[in-house]
């Protein structure tokens, strides 16, 4: 079936920021307000990718997040280690759930359809992706919003930090957000394979795990997005793909730093560098997770 | 959603372990719900919750969720080598929270280094790694994170990824009882001071429940030429949104409706075959009242028969969708709904027919499973009973 990119957006660190999102747009809902860091990261990228559609209620949301919003649950915990177990925010509480950012969507955005949140550590972005274009596959909505966001928080890095691997990883945080629609369109998602392989739960699979994938992924494109999770993954990679013949241009969005949803932020440049291409340019989008997570997305354009 | 066979079951909740066990206890309409034991909270009280025995996990996995869903998924799986490339789906709320929110508590953020093993499995998509990893599955993991309704979704996807050929799924749920929502629930006013009553009355608000069940799913042709046993069949998923409000339920169960109706015409059925119902029932006042509305709308009187099971487990949060799934498979292989326990005067506000006391010994052939969540997140699944 035809899964066309309909709409892209974007809130990501700029080139001096240090993969920490510094400043985002005010929003003209006064509903908005009470949102955390991370829902209004996820409602701007949302909004950005839905700037020309008009209302949709029967707009299917999938969320990707590695963590959710781990400041809401450090404000919840750090309230009943202060204060007392009795006086835990109840706001914070219900701003840590995983799915919180997709009901606060579901209502700004007035959406009824199926709502839902994916969570796969640093494969989040792709695997919403996957469950969104199954959800167009299987009929059930005929447009799919995909956001993925994660946000970087002291504690977060602090637990990277006490485990030392894998080695320089550079944490950061964004928002992306992909509208998807069974209708023609510029841009399509090709493919969205996942697949994951035994490893230990800190650890990427091996060059050896990930190089099947990498080349079936990457045949027949023009350029490939590297995932650079790790000096050790960019290693995998460039040899995972040294013997593909004609060589493929290779892309590393490492301004956007590593986190849980930096796929679908990478997927959204890729996008972006593939539409100013010509018709029939494609670029194929490689994901790893600790504990064994791999993904390969394509992204063509096919029509001016 | 016509020929997604399950062949596999697997659970564990504060009523013991196993199908068999659940299905006894469902008969006698027991309660596994005691006093908290797990840890202690200064300041809150010790409420009843669904508690699974230390004694079934003990020494299984350094992760009290990973346990459980280990545990569930053994049973689920029960030897059967799983060829190709399926689906592992998992729903989740908290994942491993119970080990990592003790981290938190004693480092408040810092590396806390020496307790670093308490983090490892922190991240709600560890649980289906380990599940793959402990049963040699390559292919696709998925971990559903939409609070009380992740199970129910986990099930529905892997039942729509078998439609679209993929040849197995193991889907399914876990949550552990944790000091995050112990404490939230209570901050929020929900937790009631005795065994939750579902649709009584005299509810006060829900018991919390911990757990795990899983389910193996596969095309029904191949699965038969295989020889395996089909214990009933997925035939439908609806899932949608109230966009009202993040924890109350629409006032009507409007979004309710919809994914009951959605999982209906899904499955291709009209409500006038659904013989059961296994109602989210949580015994929140609004939430049971939203959840009558929506039923009474939906089906004509005299309607389905009605119950909840969460008096028996406790609410499970990411873990009910497929405990309930779980009890809608035994009910239906069985010839037996099972009642409310805690359930002894029903709210005259509630249109509906519930399962009498003890339990009823029929016939069922369509079961309809309602999970609903924070968010405004609402999902339905419908089986039926195998064919002979």
């Amino acid at each position: 079936m035809t899964v066309s990119i309909l709409g892209l957006g974007l809130v990501a660190p700029g080139v001096e920021d240090a993969f920490r999102v510094r400043t985002l747009p005010e929003l003209a809902d006064g509903s908005a307000k009470r949102l955390t860091r991370l829902e209004r990261m996820a409602l701007v990228a949302a909004q950005r990718a839905l700037a020309n559609e008009g209302e949709m209620p029967d707009l299917a949301l999938v969320f990707g997040t590695g963590y959710g919003a781990l400041a809401a649950t450090a404000e919840f915990l750090d309230g009943i280690a202060t204060r007392g177990a009795a006086f835990g925010r109840p706001i914070a509480f219900q701003q840590s759930v995983h799915h919180s950012p997709a009901g606060q969507l579901s209502i700004l955005l007035g959406s009824h359809g199926p709502a839902l949140t994916m969570t796969a550590r640093e494969v989040s972005g792709e695997s919403a992706l996957k469950v969104g274009m199954t959800l167009l596959d299987s009929g059930r909505s005929d447009r799919v919003l995909v956001v993925a966001a994660d946000e970087w928080t002291e504690s977060l890095a602090a637990g990277y930090r006490s485990f030392e691997c894998p080695q320089a990883l550079s944490l950061g945080e964004g928002a992306a957000a992909v509208l998807l629609g069974a209708v023609p369109g510029a841009l399509s998602v090709e493919r969205c394979t996942l697949t994951a392989h035994p490893c230990p739960v800190l650890r990427f699979a091996t060059r050896e795990q990930l190089r099947p994938l990498l080349l079936e992924g990457a045949s027949g494109v023009g350029s490939v997005s590297i995932s650079a999770a790790s000096d050790e993954v960019l290693k995998a990679e460039t040899w995972g793909l040294a013997d593909l013949l004609p060589a493929p241009a290779r892309f590393i969005d490492s301004d956007f730093g590593f986190h849980a949803s930096a796929g679908l932020l990478r997927l959204v440049a890729a996008a972006t560098r593939v539409q100013a291409s010509p018709v029939g340019s494609a670029c194929a989008v490689h994901g790893v997770a600790l504990g064994g997570g791999q993904s390969m997305t394509v992204v063509r354009h096919v029509r001016t | 959603m016509r020929g997604v066979a399950i062949t596999g079951l697997g659970i564990v909740s504060g009523l013991g372990v196993g199908a068999a066990t659940h299905l006894t206890a469902l008969r006698a309409a027991r309660s596994g719900l005691r006093p908290l034991s797990l840890f202690s909270l200064p300041g809150l009280p010790v409420l009843p919750v669904g508690e699974v025995d230390e004694e079934l996990i003990r020494g299984q996995h350094p992760s009290r969720s990973v346990a459980l869903a280990l545990l569930a998924a053994r049973q689920a799986v029960a030897g059967h080598a799983l060829a190709g490339e399926g689906l592992v789906a998992v729903g989740t709320t908290t994942g491993g929270i119970q080990e990592s929110e003790q981290h938190y508590l004693r480092h408040r953020g810092q590396e806390g280094r020496p307790d670093r093993q308490l983090l490892k499995h922190h991240p709600a998509g560890a649980i289906a790694d380990v599940l793959a990893s402990e049963f040699a599955l390559g292919g696709e993991r998925q971990t559903f994170s939409t609070a009380c309704s992740s199970s129910a979704n986990a099930i529905g996807y892997g039942a729509a990824c078998i439609r679209q050929g993929k040849p197995w799924a193991l889907v399914g749920g876990v949550d552990s009882l944790c000091r995050l929502t112990y404490a939230g629930f209570h901050s929020l006013k929900l937790l009631s001071s005795e065994p939750c009553r579902p649709f009584d009355l005299h509810r006060q608000g829900l018991s919390l429940g911990e757990g795990a069940a899983f389910l193996l799913l596969e095309d029904e042709d191949q699965a038969r030429s295989r020889g395996a046993s089909v214990l009933a069949r997925v035939t439908g998923w609806g899932c949608t949104s109230d966009a009202h409000h993040m924890t109350a339920p629409h006032p009507e169960g409007r979004g309710a409706m919809e994914a009951m109706t959605a999982a209906l015409a899904d499955a291709g059925v009209e409500a006038s075959a659904v013989d059961y119902v296994n109602a989210h029932g949580t015994a929140t006042p609004a939430n049971d009242r939203a959840e009558a509305l929506a039923l009474a709308a939906l089906f004509k009187p005299p309607g389905p028969l009605v119950s909840s099971t969460k008096g028996s487990t406790g609410h499970t949060l990411g873990a009910a969708g497929a405990m309930e799934a779980v009890f809608c498979v035994l009910a239906l292989g069985a010839g037996f709904a099972p009642s409310t326990a805690g359930l002894t005067e029903p709210d005259p506000l509630l249109s509906l027919r519930h399962v009498p006391p003890g339990g009823l010994v029929a016939p069922l052939d369509v079961a309809l499973s309602n999970s609903f969540g924070f968010g405004g997140n609402n999902a339905t699944l419908v089986f039926a009973r195998a064919a002979p």
